[in-house]
């Protein structure tokens, strides 16, 4: 079953600017992100909520950046994608799998199963929003310019 | 100090700058199937006569190509499970490769010539690029008749030229393909009008690269436009990402309209030719002119040159055209209506990334630059 020739008829023909625009929304999810956790970590007073507040809307808007960013991240795996260049194939992989990576630490965690790495979490936050940046580098600005 | 708070936006706008593109069973068996495995060509070499259809089928996990190194055909990835075609009128050796996995997957197929003579005959510009060959023509040594055209392709990655010691006849530079001859190069043609005895040689290598062509047969006259065995007029439709005819065939000076069939814009742009129809809209049409000397040549769209590429052959006369049975197998298919009222998100996708992707950029930096200051406010107090 060729899932990228389904995707791409489910929406009209459209899957790779239905990714450019996911993955735009994922890259400003990953800002508002930084953002929000900067104001419960009381590192900024923006926005001017509470950092409980900032705290639930940081988790909710995680989840819903996570989910978006696994979805194009599997039409991204499972898609033929002829190469506009190497070096950006290469680069846009390596930015995909750190961002798993650091995902991956940080439920450890959030989870426990790394104590320690508390401190630490500003850091892998901030790597975070920075590889997806990257990632919107290589993959949208990459279409943008090419357009 | 200042600087300090900078960091992460400098940070920042150095990545989004990185945007800018920078910008690829070993035995020989006739017949004209082979299959793809992850990450190989099954088998390697393929010999065929002239004019047998070759069916690639994909047996891996992973979507591949089996693209010409020297630019005259190229399947587009193949999906897992997926078979393509290509058919191959033109004797010669063909280097092909997947542009999906160039360092990987590499293969040859060897057209033999059919029983009548070949009005068109491959000559492959080698050299150690990209497959670590020596420079030479591929073949050295052949026959053709005269009126026939040499199509040289370079498959290395150097620039090549083919050209007689006596300055009867030359292609110009052909340009190799990027990086050094890890993706496909390009290719130009050459009818021989003239019977006789040509050593040839190339302008860039004359050392290594050498060859004699024999041309027999009565002398042809230059090929008069109209006798083309080429259509005057050809319309190529653009896709969401693909051209539809990919490769096609047309007389010299011919009209060729480009049909807009998809919801992105798409452009129809020659890679060495001042052929551009600029960006046509969804539902829209332009035209253009093709050259006057006979060739291939090879064209993309500028909005998707990673998916959207074909090859214009323009056939001079008594050429046989390579793209004969697919535009036999075209032909009975219905013609794709326009979609026409233009729109779809194609239209403000560059202004919805750019827009989002500052948004987000801002958002992330004022979120670095607290979590920067306090730091250093820490650090500091």
């Amino acid at each position: 079953m060729d899932i990228i020739k389904s995707l791409n008829d489910l929406l009209g023909g459209q899957l790779l600017l239905w990714k450019v625009i996911l993955t735009s929304l994922v890259f400003a999810g990953a800002g508002l992100q930084v953002l929000l956790a900067a104001r419960f970590y009381e590192a900024s007073t923006v926005p001017p909520v509470s950092t409980g507040t900032a705290a639930t809307a940081h988790r909710v808007n995680g989840t819903l950046t996570l989910g978006l960013a696994v979805a194009v991240a599997f039409t991204c795996l499972v898609g033929p994608a002829g190469p506009t260049s190497p070096t950006r194939v290469l680069l846009h992989s390596v930015f995909g799998t750190l961002v798993f990576v650091l995902l991956a630490l940080k439920f450890a965690v959030l989870k426990r199963v790394w104590r320690a790495g508390d401190r630490y979490l500003p850091w892998i936050g901030s790597g975070l929003f920075l590889s997806f940046a990257a990632i919107w580098a290589t993959s949208v600005a990459d279409y943008i310019t090419a357009r | 100090m200042r600087a300090l708070r900078l960091l992460p936006l400098l940070a920042l706008a150095g990545l989004l700058l990185a945007a800018t593109p920078a910008a690829n069973g070993a035995a020989a068996q006739a017949g004209g199937d082979a299959k793809i495995v992850d990450f190989d060509f099954a088998p390697r070499s393929l010999t065929v006569d002239a004019g047998t259809k070759v069916t690639w089928t994909n047996t891996g996990q992973r979507p591949h190509t089996a693209s010409d190194r020297g630019g005259t055909f190229d399947t587009r990835p193949i999906a897992p499970g997926a078979s393509a075609e290509v058919t191959f009128s033109t004797p010669g050796t063909y280097f092909y490769f997947c542009r999906i996995n160039p360092a990987k997957m590499n293969g040859t197929v060897v057209v033999k010539p059919g029983d009548q003579p070949a009005k068109v005959t491959r000559v492959q510009a080698v050299d150690p690029g990209f497959t670590g060959d020596k420079l030479r023509f591929d073949p050295a040594e052949l026959s053709v008749e005269a009126g026939s055209t040499l199509l040289v392709a370079n498959v290395g990655g150097k620039p090549h030229t083919l050209t007689a010691d006596d300055g009867s006849f030359d292609t110009g530079t052909i340009t190799p393909g990027a990086e050094g001859g890890r993706f496909a190069g390009k290719n130009a043609s050459i009818t021989l009008t003239e019977p006789g005895t040509f050593k040839f040689h190339c302008e860039v290598h004359p050392a290594a690269m050498k060859g004699v062509v024999t041309v027999t047969g009565e002398a042809a006259g230059e090929a008069p436009a109209a006798a083309s065995a080429g259509p005057r007029e050809l319309d190529i439709g653009t896709e969401d990402f693909a051209f539809d005819p990919k490769d096609a065939s047309i007389a010299p000076g011919g009209k060729v309209t480009v049909t807009n069939k998809g919801q992105a814009p798409h452009t129809l742009t020659f890679d060495d030719e001042p052929l551009d129809t600029g960006q046509i809209a969804p539902g829209a049409t332009a035209d253009l002119t093709a050259p006057d000397k006979p060739g291939s040549y090879s064209y993309r769209c500028t909005v998707h040159p990673a998916r959207m590429r074909g090859v214009l052959v323009v056939l001079g006369r008594d050429t046989e055209d390579p793209n004969a049975d697919a535009a036999a197998r075209a032909a009975p298919a219905a013609p794709v209506a326009a979609t026409g009222g233009g729109g779809g998100p194609g239209g403000g996708i560059t202004a919805f990334g750019l827009a989002t992707g500052l948004l987000a950029a801002f958002l992330g930096g004022i979120g670095l630059s607290a979590f920067a200051l306090r730091r250093r406010g820490a650090g500091g107090g």
